[in-house]
């Protein structure tokens, strides 16, 4: 009884332990997030002259800087009115600087610019963002930024934004008018970090990348060396394998890869009438670690080691001596000898190309890897003038990233990653999980961006690998059509359960050369995750019009949005010799509260579909 | 007394040096203008209108073979296909033009015309040659690993000896170590109508100097006639800043206006170069370069084939070749010719067909840019090249496209030479069958009437024109598939 009561009243106290546990991080958090937005409101007040005076000479003298910048180089006469540098001269001379303008100039500084022009950029526009919010912060600015604290703090106790269907949006509204009124940044930021995680994260197997990496080559030897006179000559082949490993890590991915390799190297030597015949083998260890980073790979010269053994097989002596044991004993003394010296620069020539070989095939694999990430993410956000802070570690399932897809004034995603039911994460190699914001966020970029059909079928087709039968049975050689989004909030996504809704706001159509309509409308697009027997496709359900359209402006716009968004969108089939190895397939797509994941899977299969990215790393 | 003798010769000595070496130089920079006049003399003055009508009346059809990467077994199963159907290309009244890899098949037909013995050699180098080294290259993990590595993807041109041979004409070339040793081993001319593409890299070239993947932004492309020029602010900042230009273009000469040059040069046989000279300077689409011999027809075809990141650019070793306007010469612009990969005009045909309006045109197929590629060539040498396809390839009547099968395969370089050349076969007869292959999209270009010095073919062509709606000038008619050119395929007949 006693045991049992026991074990009772600690299975009790194990209960309320995890209960407490789980309560307390949403609470520390609650208060932590209160106590910053406590902090922030106790700070707010108008700005006084002194500090808009001491940010204006401060902008200026940034703007200086930028000027003589661009100054050296014929771009810059391209960037200086794009920049709109000339009309924050023209503000800054002014008493008061006009806020909008201010804001406005502060987006086009928003600009990713290779090379040295950009530090100074980033400064300038960090300055004229800072000029603009201690100008806001009059009376009635203040009382803003009071009223977007009061919505975070109500939005953030109980996940009121979770309630309505335009609580996120007002919560991430408010946040936006806070960082766009409150001079503390630092704080505004830690609100972030409280109030939402990353909205981009992957995860790279393990096990895949260890089958990824499984590389094996041959190194030729071919050795030549005179000892006290006696001609000593090598060749063979040294086998050499690299096995990864990946050490749990933060902040990078390191890669480690150990490196073995033997094979049996032939050696002769030769002096006046005697010919000996020697068999090498080699015993071959390295190491060679990679740091890996989004934006670069870095590491040191792999280390070597190459022990040999060597073991003769063979003495002829030409003539009478020759056939006399003592003589071959004294032969094999003494060329033993000679190939004991020999030795030395033999491994030091193998070490030498096995470390080439090594360095190259580590880095070429790294790169792969990084291909991964950089290739399939960065570099497609970045070319949208985004900067996204990638988190990169090792874990024990594997490569994990988690990036922030934010612009300064916006917020991640709001609620935690869906799980993968766990007979299906089991069967994936590769999993992302996207958050709608991290999309939205970029979109937001897209203010008057003219997107012509044939670059979004580009888009679709090439770089998602999703096509429509439809696209295919329309008349060729037509004019592509052509929509220029609208200033604000031009495109969003919303992952529901049951798949995607995409809003566009688009302020012109082209169609056949012409410009069919010039006023800013917004659709909604429905669709529905569904699957065939051919797989995964998304069908569209319905499609919103904005009420004043007339039927016929209706039935020009379905005929526009159906070249953009098709009726059935699927994964491209793809064809292959049998011959062809393994690739990587979709494995597993689901929507969850605002989140999309999707994986893919090692398989042989002919007719499934295809993740976008099998090319860079078919094992 | 000495001293004043010694002086003295030393004086009449220096004196003479001097005297000698302005007049070599003044013969030799004479000589040089006298022959470089000489060369513009006879090649802007064609002969006269009534030759070139005899040459060019008859022709019913340009064959343009656009190159896709090393498919060029797809190629010899659309000609297999396409010869059996069209009696113009069996009867000597075919033009051929080439891009990038298609530059190998033009070259060869516009140095051995087509015939039923050279469209069957045709095939079988085209399908059976070794492509390997060209194909790893292409492998697009590869690629981006070493370009992230800042290495170069890059292959030496002498991996092309067995095809430059080919197109040469030259049977034992194993032994050969350079293509200058295949060139010197060959007899062929170009002898048959042949153009083939070749972008102007100094021209075009407009990549940030700090960053590989950023675009320079500092000059323009007028789609109308393929003129680069500088933007119009940019010229300004160089005329005022003429040592920051001379840092920055090492290889451009600053102009009197912000004109640039070319994108684009095309190599042509001496009919050819007459009949497109014709075309008046502001309105051709490219710089006219003649090819007299063989060592100007693998010029042509290691240009076109050398696309960004597969071989390193090509030297023009006798620019005073090109022809850029009557009053222009090439060395006013640049200072050197340097050309880089035909990629940039998918269907070399506007000029072509303003000239000869009766002509229709087949093109091979074309594979367009995945949006990584075309975004990466556009910020580093200027052309968007899909807006540039677009309007190119409103001049074709006909062109055999790859289906998405074919796509697939030649996404993961999985079929052997014979496999793609079923694939060309058999997709070459589906479309002419149909008579109907056009591209997804295109866009009416800037010029689309015949040239003023137009040649009316010999027979009457009822649909050369679109009806005229505006009282406009005419338009050519495009995209009509090839109609009267066609016969069915023997199987049918």
């Amino acid at each position: 009884m006693i045991p049992h009561y026991r074990t009772r009243i600690t299975n009790g106290l194990s209960f309320v332990l995890v209960a407490l546990s789980m309560c307390l991080p949403a609470r520390s958090q609650e208060r932590s997030v209160g106590k910053l937005l406590d902090a922030l409101w106790a700070e707010l007040q108008p700005a006084s002259t002194s500090q808009v005076n001491t940010a204006k000479l401060q902008t200026e003298e940034a703007l200086r800087s930028l000027n003589v910048a661009l100054a050296t180089q014929a771009l810059g006469v391209i960037l200086s009115p794009e920049l709109q540098l000339e009309r924050l001269g023209s503000e800054l001379g002014k008493v008061q600087p006009d806020v909008p303008a201010l804001r406005s100039i502060e987006r086009a500084l928003r600009r990713l610019l290779p090379g040295k022009l950009q530090p100074a950029t980033d400064q300038l526009r960090q300055r004229v963002a800072s000029l603009a919010r201690l100008l806001s912060l009059t009376p009635a600015g203040v009382e803003r930024a009071r009223q977007a604290i009061t919505t975070i703090r109500a939005h953030s106790q109980n996940e009121l934004w979770r309630q309505t269907r335009d609580g996120e949006r007002q919560l991430r509204q408010a946040f936006a008018d806070l960082q766009a009124y409150h001079p503390s940044i630092r704080d505004i930021e830690a609100i972030r970090s409280r109030l939402s995680i990353a909205n981009y994260s992957s995860l790279i197997k393990r096990e895949f990348l260890e089958t990824v990496a499984q590389r094996e080559f041959e190194i030729p030897v071919h050795f030549h060396d005179c000892q006290d006179g006696t001609a000593i000559a090598a060749t063979g082949q040294v086998r050499v394998a690299l096995c990864l490993e990946l050490p749990v890590s933060s902040g990078e991915s390191q890669l480690l890869f150990h490196v073995t390799g033997s094979g049996p190297i032939h050696v002769s030597a030769d002096r006046q009438r005697i010919h000996v015949g020697a068999q090498v083998q080699p015993d071959v260890h390295g190491l060679q670690r990679l740091h890996l980073w989004p934006e670069k790979i870095a590491g040191d010269s792999p280390a070597v080691d190459a022990r040999l053994s060597t073991r003769l097989t063979q003495i002829d002596i030409d003539g009478l001596l020759g056939r006399l044991k003592v003589t071959e004993k004294l032969a094999s003394r003494i060329f033993r000898r000679r190939l004991d010296a020999a030795e030395g620069p033999l491994a030091d020539q193998i070490e030498r190309t096995a470390r080439e070989r090594v360095e190259e095939a580590s880095y070429d694999i790294a790169y792969r890897i990084n291909g991964l990430i950089k290739q399939g993410v960065w570099d497609r956000i970045r070319s949208l003038d985004f900067k996204p802070e990638v988190h990169l570690q090792n874990d024990a399932a594997g490569i994990r990233t988690a990036t922030q897809v934010v612009g300064e004034n916006q917020l991640g995603a709001l609620s935690p990653q869906p799980t993968i039911p766990l007979s299906e994460y089991h069967e994936l190699d590769l999993i992302s999980w996207i958050h709608e914001s991290a999309v939205n966020n970029i979109f937001d970029s897209l203010s008057e961006f003219r997107l012509d059909e044939a670059t979004m079928r580009g888009l679709l087709e090439t770089e998602l690998k999703l096509t429509c039968d439809d696209w295919h049975n329309r008349p060729p050689a037509r004019i592509p059509a052509v929509i220029t989004m609208a200033d604000e909030s031009p495109l969003q996504l919303r992952f529901v359960t049951t798949g995607v809704e995409v809003r566009l706001r688009a302020k012109a159509c082209e169609v056949d050369g012409r410009v069919v309509d010039a006023v800013v409308r917004e659709f909604t697009l429905s669709y529905r995750l569904e699957s065939d027997a051919q797989g995964t496709l998304f069908t569209r359900q319905a499609i919103a019009f904005p009420h004043e359209l007339s039927a016929a402006q209706i039935a020009i716009w379905t005929e526009t949005l159906d070249l953009y968004f098709g009726q059935t969108m699927r994964p491209a089939p793809k064809f292959r010799n049998s011959s062809f190895p393994d690739f990587l397939r979709l494995g597993y797509v689901s929507f969850s509260e605002g989140w999309l994941v999707v994986g893919a899977s090692r398989g042989v299969s002919t007719s499934s579909p295809l993740a976008p990215l099998p090319e860079e790393i078919a094992p | 007394m000495t001293t004043w003798l010694y002086r003295s010769t030393q004086r009449v000595c220096a004196l003479l040096t001097m005297t000698m070496i302005v007049l070599v130089n003044g013969y030799t920079a004479t000589a040089q203008q006298t022959r470089a006049q000489q060369t513009r003399a006879q090649q802007t003055h064609p002969p006269g209108n009534s030759s070139l009508e005899a040459r060019f009346a008859p022709m019913e059809l340009l064959l343009c073979f656009q190159g896709k990467g090393s498919c060029l077994p797809y190629d010899a199963g659309v000609l297999h296909e396409a010869y059996a159907r069209i009696p113009a290309m069996q009867h000597g009244h075919t033009i051929v033009a080439g891009n990038s890899s298609g530059s190998i098949p033009a070259a060869y037909f516009g140095c051995f015309g087509i015939s039923d013995a050279t469209v069957r050699q045709a095939e079988q180098e085209l399908k059976y040659g070794n492509r390997d080294a060209v194909r790893n290259m292409e492998n697009v993990g590869n690629k981006i690993s070493k370009l992230s590595r800042g290495q170069r993807t890059e292959i030496p041109h002498t991996d092309l000896r067995e095809y430059v041979a080919f197109a040469l004409g030259v049977k034992q070339w194993q032994d050969a170590q350079t293509i200058d040793e295949i060139v010197r081993r060959s007899s062929a001319k170009p002898s048959f109508p042949c153009l083939i593409v070749a972008c102007n890299k100094e021209v075009l070239e407009d990549r940030h100097p700090e960053s590989t993947s950023s675009a320079g932004r500092l000059k323009e492309i007028d789609l109308k006639n393929m003129q680069v020029s500088w933007k119009p602010e940019v010229y300004e900042y160089y005329r005022t800043h003429p040592d920051r230009f001379a840092h920055d273009h090492p290889e451009l000469i600053l102009g009197p206006d912000p004109r640039i040059g070319r994108a684009v040069t095309f190599f042509v046989d001496q009919s050819m170069y007459d009949l497109l000279s014709q075309i008046p300077a502001d309105e051709r689409t490219a710089d006219l370069r003649l090819m007299t011999d063989a060592a100007d027809v693998a010029l042509a075809i290691l240009s076109s084939a050398s696309e960004p990141t597969y071989f390193e650019p090509m030297v023009d070793p006798h620019p005073e070749r090109v022809l850029v306007g009557e009053r222009h010469n090439v060395l006013e612009m640049v200072r050197h010719r340097i050309y880089y990969g035909g990629y940039i005009i998918s269907m070399p045909a506007q000029d072509v067909r303003r000239m000869l309006p009766g002509i229709r045109v087949l093109g091979t197929g074309w594979r367009h840019n995945p949006l990584m590629a075309r975004s990466f060539l556009k910020n580093w040498l200027l052309a968007d090249c899909e807006e540039i396809a677009f309007r190119s390839e409103w001049w074709c009547d006909l062109e055999v496209n790859p289906d998405a099968e074919f796509e697939s395969h030649i996404e993961f370089r999985d079929l052997s030479g014979e496999q793609e050349f079923e694939f060309g076969v058999r997709r070459a007869r589906e479309l002419l069958d149909r008579d109907e292959g056009l591209p997804a999209f295109v866009k009416l270009p800037y010029f689309h009437q015949p040239a003023a010095a137009a040649i009316a073919p010999l027979t009457a062509m009822q649909d050369m024109f679109t009806p005229d709606v505006d009282g406009g000038d005419q338009t050519l008619k495009t995209l009509r598939g090839l109609g009267p050119l066609l016969q069915p395929a023997a199987d049918a007949r």
